[in-house]
């Protein structure tokens, strides 16, 4: 199941270069909702429209000349839900969206897929950056301001899970993986009746945070195709103590999160791993996070496995109930998905 | 194996006997010497030896989220080696987590690398020695072994 919006089209189109209306040079043109555009803060992006369905564009307006809101009505009188970017310019709309995010999610004209997949998107697009640096203080800084937003924008819409299930992302890269984490663990803790703000705030961004130990973890053992090795399983094992031990000392963190963060691959029957304790002692947060990981890791496309039918995997997390993962919590996740389904 | 009737007069008070049964795999451990055997995938860097010794952890509290009573326990020591040694402890202990251990010949300031839950019941005994820390509030059957704190 493909997410509708950011795709790429690849275009081959000639160039003129006289007159504002200029069919634009080959590359790559990434489509945005135009109810994300806000003339007072979208300068500077070149847009397109896409006129013909072999993948030709025309640019609608330069960067250098600014969008009026007469530009946006006329586009919703002719029913134009969507421009393009060029690929050159998605680094300056990911800047705009995460400036913008809070008065882009609060927007009840957007679509609550649309708001979702903004959202994630700028998720995905912050915590690949932070992960790439390497600078734990810049991600925690991320995964607490986004899992705010997560929790913001699921206190406003009514997702059902299959809604959500439908605009993630599915590839196999740590920060696609962490957000879509995210977003599962906070819809299936409102769902297990957690409706404090401070906790589902706490949660999400713990949630961010989960795998973030495997910044430590050589990237050769990540992406292997085909099964570890008993040394490569010990090394992956660490992430989580790499993880906690990357926010141990933080005053920002509750005890709640750190645990989320080391304990998310314990089971109920003492055999996970950092430690192998048991069901008392795992806290119901990394009990939580523990259902949804497995859930996102299995349905999402992995360089050692293809992704799975979510029926499959949600008969999977059944049989694993009360063995590796807490079976309330299991059931309640496994009926939101088979509702929706 | 080293005791402690040298430790300093505020240590020892009453007649506090803590009792440990170490489980099967352990049971001889305190009659072991020498190196232990090498094992496959190992990862380890340096050789580790027996060396079972009583010594005395203080926290540290260094993990502000860590909800725990500070003060001191009694653990194990079950092998050593240059980068570090493995004890065994009732309660769990966290990566990053630092303590100081005092040990029959001085202290030592150390960092939980990693710790492992090794056996449902298993005790520590030591004589006679008063525990200033909550110990006896702690379950007396889990102990987890804590593998190769870093010296300082």
């Amino acid at each position: 199941m493909h997410p509708p919006g950011y795709g790429n089209a690849i275009v081959t189109s000639a160039v003129k270069t006289s007159g504002k209306s200029t069919v634009a040079a080959s590359g790559r043109y990434i489509p945005i909702p135009v109810a994300t555009l806000d003339p007072e803060t979208c300068g500077g992006l070149n847009l397109y429209q896409r006129v013909s369905e072999e993948g030709d564009y025309l640019l609608f307006r330069g960067g250098e000349t600014p969008l009026t809101k007469q530009d946006l009505e006329n586009l919703r009188k002719r029913d134009v839900r969507q421009l393009y970017i060029s690929g050159v310019d998605q680094g300056k709309y990911q800047v705009y969206l995460q400036e913008n995010l809070s008065s882009l999610l609060a927007n009840e004209d957007i679509a609550p897929a649309q708001r979702f997949q903004m959202l994630n998107r700028a998720t995905q697009d912050s915590l690949r950056e932070a992960f790439s640096t390497g600078d734990t203080e810049q991600t925690v800084d991320v995964s607490q301001s986004l899992g705010s937003h997560t929790v913001d924008l699921f206190s406003r819409t009514d997702f059902v899970a299959d809604d959500l299930f439908a605009v993630l992302s599915h590839d196999f890269h740590t920060f696609t993986h962490s957000a879509n984490v995210c977003s599962y663990s906070v819809l299936l803790a409102q769902k297990l009746g957690i409706s404090d703000r401070k906790e589902l705030d706490e949660i999400a961004s713990a949630a961010l945070l989960h795998d973030l130990g495997k910044v430590g973890i050589p990237w050769e053992v990540l992406v292997k195709p085909g099964g570890l090795n008993p040394t490569e399983r010990m090394t992956l094992e660490r992430h989580p103590g790499i993880g906690f031990e990357l926010l141990c000392h933080r005053e920002d963190l509750s005890w709640g999160q750190l645990m989320l963060v080391y304990q998310h691959h314990e089971r109920i029957d003492g055999k996970g791993y950092p430690v192998g304790v048991g069901r008392d002692e795992i806290h119901p947060w990394a009990q939580l996070c523990s259902i949804v990981d497995v859930f996102d890791a299995m349905t999402s496309e992995r360089p050692y496995h293809r992704a799975r039918r979510v029926e499959d995997v949600l008969g999977t997390i059944n049989k694993l109930a009360n063995s590796g993962l807490n079976g309330d919590m299991v059931k309640c996740w496994t009926s939101q998905m088979r509702q929706a389904n | 194996m080293l005791d402690f009737t040298d430790a300093p007069s505020e240590l020892v008070a009453g007649s506090q006997d803590h009792t440990i049964s170490l489980p099967p795999a352990l049971e001889e451990l305190l009659q072991k010497r020498g190196p232990l055997p090498v094992t496959p995938n190992d990862l380890r860097k340096y050789p580790r030896f027996y060396c079972p010794v009583s010594a005395i952890l203080e926290y540290r509290g260094n993990i502000p989220a860590l909800p725990r009573n500070s003060g001191r326990a009694m653990v194990l020591l079950k092998d050593i080696s240059r980068g570090g040694w493995s004890m065994l402890h009732v309660e769990q202990l966290y990566p990053g987590e630092e303590f100081t251990l005092q040990l029959p010949n001085g202290l030592r300031e150390c960092q939980v690398v990693r710790c492992k839950l090794h056996s449902h019941s298993c005790f520590l005994s030591c004589r006679a020695i008063h525990l200033i820390c909550a110990f006896d509030e702690f379950p007396r059957d889990r102990l987890f072994l804590l593998v190769n704190p870093a010296w300082r």
